[in-house]
């Protein structure tokens, strides 16, 4: 079933209409045929798709020009966000095929050419034109260098000239890292002495509006920051150094990871709130506390699954003893409320911060002994089963660092409601792509074992029983080389591409949750966070 | 601790205007604050240096001026040893806007001293700033009046500055690395003013834009361009000027107008790699 659900697209001609009077038409009716929708960008394809076959019900003219449609439905979700990024911070890319291909007398780099202005094409005027507003300009060739600029992570918003089918290749990635964009397209496709509508771009590059834009969220500086949170100092500072066990507490919450769960709350926070408004002692100490739950989770799970290596280090249980370990995770459990009872968010919130990370840990426990009892039963699980423990014990985690954002954050019941389920998917898709890497590599496949519920099992379970069952007996044996095998085979039978099918599938609903979002700030950053968390 | 203070008036040359010049001098004065007066460094320094041996003998040295970056490198030209010196430089009317900075010159003297410039001779010759020069000799070639010369280390040496053509700047446009400069010149990337140097480096723009922040980096792309384009521009002027101080001078044989012709000409009459000291050919 989830094979299947691809969108298929429908055959349509690169076709853009010759004259400026008939593109300024479309985009007029189309302003009015969306001014009565409610539109926040990111787009996904799917979204512009349905719009733009809506669109033509309406007007079946224009049923040729269904590529350009979405460019121009695509544009219009953008230009109040991009209207509202200063000009220093966007990125104009011209295609070098606007230049005059016999006497161009430009240098190239890397990035692209290096034009003099010499006024042989259209490039040195437009080229001036933007840098005068403050426009960064790109003459690049091919999509290499945009792809680099768009992955870098960096770029707050594009402004891209193009053939339809260049913008085709290049939509996906603006959309992974939803990267607000607009779009000129070419009149001609041939690559050569390309011509663009000079109205219309004239039309776009001034675009301004008083919105107050702080930028986006900085995943990478708050990820360093709250790095920070978690040297050995700064935890001393919160809970001392004075006793043995507080000693163990805190170099366990130091050790590696990649602090998920503090960056979602800590991003989710900045993108509803400027941050003057927000109270640093407050955010550190509930990011903390989230970590403080999710670390008390590992120590407890490595004892249960009797995993003595973590993050390339001995488990807590293997440095010290299994009693020492349950303690840790208990005392790590009991700060994590401590941080959240003297957060001094306020009584209100904190009382919401409590029945949040209370459900949270109780759901969590749920999934959890779903799976510890499932154990005792030595039988493989249907996908339906594993797809649940998958939810039940992974979306908790994220839902409490999510939630506890959105409540600092001042969120209102509709992003409480979409964050639920944005975790569920996400903790779906997480846990695909983590039994997707245990099966990455038949030579270095430690993490896999008969302990775990796994997906790709339980799809090769439901093709050939019989022989899946002899392999799991044979790896909880722990004979020589069933691993590798097992790996081998369910290649073999593609279960690992059905895996991986599936997880674009939930990939795709995690962003689709996001439809109804309203605030730009957050719905590109939940879709950030999605791609890079599943990425 | 012995303080100085040393006022440039730039008489031949007006870099420093009269009324710059008066109002530093009153305000000195009304604070009873001595100070040495010089008519103009430029041609003290190869005509008269003796008078100058002040600012290298005191312990901190207060140079007042045109363009700091100019009169340092005026005095590293001279050969002055001010290693045992704490100098300061700063622009005359910069400083005259800034009370707080005034009030903070002392000498604990109340005498002026002038040192005086009566040569006819109008002071204009190349600077260089050896923070900047790699000793590439392009200047050295450029130039068909034998100002410059190389010492047996290979470094470019300003060997005979009254050879000079008056407001002739070209080879600090020829020069790659902006390390020339002459102090009494109009435009600042040439008088010293401007210190803005693009160095380019080895890093692939592409890795710049994955590891560094992509704005900067292509802001500073676009400022290397357009350094580039005026480097270029610059090179134009350069043989426009040269060509005119050319057509200036007698020497039909030296200087000729033809610029295919110029490195023969030059090596015939000077020797090109510089081992012929003699340029008083041209």
């Amino acid at each position: 079933m989830f094979l299947n659900t691809e969108i298929k697209d429908l055959k349509i001609e690169n076709n853009v209409p010759q004259k400026s009077e008939e593109l300024r038409m479309m985009r007029f009716l189309i302003d009015i045929f969306l001014s009565k929708k409610n539109i926040t960008p990111p787009l996904l394809k799917e979204d512009v798709l349905s719009l733009s076959a809506e669109f033509i019900k309406e007007h079946h003219d224009y049923e040729k020009y269904q590529k350009l449609l979405a460019v121009i439905i695509n544009n219009y979700a953008w230009k109040p966000v991009v209207s509202g990024i200063p000009y220093n911070r966007r990125i104009l890319l011209l295609p070098q095929c606007m230049k005059n291909m016999t006497d161009c007398p430009a240098e190239t780099d890397e990035l692209g050419l290096i034009c003099e202005e010499c006024g042989l094409c259209s490039i040195g005027e437009i080229k001036n034109q933007a840098e005068k507003l403050g426009y960064h300009v790109i003459v690049s060739e091919g999509t290499t260098a945009v792809k680099l600029l768009l992955s870098s992570g960096q770029v707050e918003c594009v402004i891209g000239v193009g053939c339809l089918e260049s913008f085709e290749r290049s939509f996906p990635l603006t959309v992974k890292e939803a990267v607000p964009s607009l779009a000129i397209p070419l009149f001609n496709y041939d690559c050569k002495n390309s011509v663009v509508d000079l109205e219309w771009l004239k039309e776009i590059l001034p675009v301004k509006n008083d919105f107050q834009w702080n930028g986006w969220v900085n995943l990478d500086n708050t990820r360093s920051k709250i790095q920070s949170w978690f040297k050995l100092t700064s935890l001393e500072e919160l809970f001392g150094n004075s006793v043995e066990s507080v000693n163990i507490a805190n170099n366990w919450l130091t050790k590696g990871g990649k602090r998920w769960r503090p960056l979602i709350m800590v991003s989710l926070c900045q993108a509803l709130c400027s941050d003057k408004q927000l109270n640093s002692d407050t955010i550190r100490k509930l990011a903390v506390s989230v970590e403080c739950f999710h670390k008390a989770s590992l120590v407890h799970d490595d004892i249960a699954d009797n995993d003595s290596v973590r993050y390339g280090k001995p488990t807590l249980h293997e440095e010290y003893d299994i009693p020492v370990a349950l303690n840790t995770g208990d005392l790590l459990t009991g700060y994590g409320y401590q941080m959240i009872a003297g957060s001094g968010a306020g009584d209100e919130k904190i009382t919401k911060l409590l029945s949040i990370a209370t459900k949270g840990h109780s759901d969590l426990c749920l999934g959890q002994g779903e799976e510890l009892l499932w154990r005792n039963k030595s039988s493989v699980l249907s996908t339906e089963k594993v797809l649940k423990i998958f939810s039940d014990k992974t979306s908790p985690a994220f839902e409490v660092a999510l939630k506890f954002g959105a409540v600092i954050g001042g969120a209102g019941q509709q992003l409480m409601d979409i964050l639920g389920d944005y975790s569920k998917t996400l903790g779906i898709a997480y846990q695909i792509k983590d039994d997707l890497e245990d099966f990455s590599d038949e030579k270095n496949s430690s993490d896999l074992n008969a302990y775990h519920p796994s997906l790709i099992t339980a799809i090769l379970n439901e093709k050939m029983p019989a022989k899946t069952n002899e392999y799991m007996i044979a790896i909880q044996k722990g004979e020589k080389n069933s691993v590798a095998e097992f790996i081998s085979w369910a290649k073999e039978q593609r279960a690992i591409d059905e895996a991986g099918a599936m997880l674009e599938y939930y990939k795709q609903q995690t962003l689709e949750v996001l439809v109804g979002l309203e605030n730009v700030n957050v719905k590109v950053l939940l879709y950030r966070l999605a791609n890079r968390i599943l990425s | 601790m012995n303080q100085n203070i040393f006022v440039c008036g730039c008489e031949r040359g007006g870099k420093v205007s009269r009324e710059t010049v008066t109002a530093l001098k009153n305000k000195l004065e009304e604070r009873n604050t001595g100070y040495t007066y010089i008519e103009d460094m430029c041609g003290c320094i190869p005509k008269n240096p003796q008078d100058l041996v002040d600012i290298k003998n005191s312990d901190r040295s207060v140079i007042i001026g045109c363009q700091p970056r100019a009169m340092q490198c005026l005095l590293d030209y001279a050969i002055f040893c001010t290693c045992g010196t704490e100098m300061e430089y700063y622009n005359a009317d910069k400083l005259l806007e800034d009370e707080n900075l005034l009030s903070k010159l002392e000498t604990g003297k109340d005498s002026i001293t002038t040192v005086e410039y009566k040569e006819d001779w109008k002071p204009w010759y190349p600077v260089i700033d050896y923070n900047r020069c790699t000793s590439c000799m392009k200047c050295m070639n450029f130039c068909l009046f034998g100002v410059y010369d190389k010492d047996p280390d290979g470094k470019v040496l300003v060997t005979n500055p009254s050879n000079c053509k008056d407001l002739c700047p070209a080879c600090a446009r020829a020069c790659p690395e902006q390390a020339i400069i002459f102090p009494k010149h109009h435009e600042s990337i040439i008088n010293g003013e401007n210190d803005v140097v693009v160095v380019a480096d080895g890093d692939s723009i592409l890795d710049k834009i994955q590891n560094e922040d992509v704005y900067q980096v292509l802001s500073q792309r676009r400022k290397s361009f357009s350094a580039s384009l005026l480097k270029t521009e610059q090179l134009k002027i350069a043989e426009e000027e040269r060509r005119s101080c050319c057509a200036d001078t007698d020497d039909p044989d030296c200087c000729s107008d033809d610029s295919s012709a110029k490195k023969d000409n030059k090596s015939e009459c000077c020797g090109d790699t510089g081992e012929n000291k003699d340029s008083s050919c041209c």
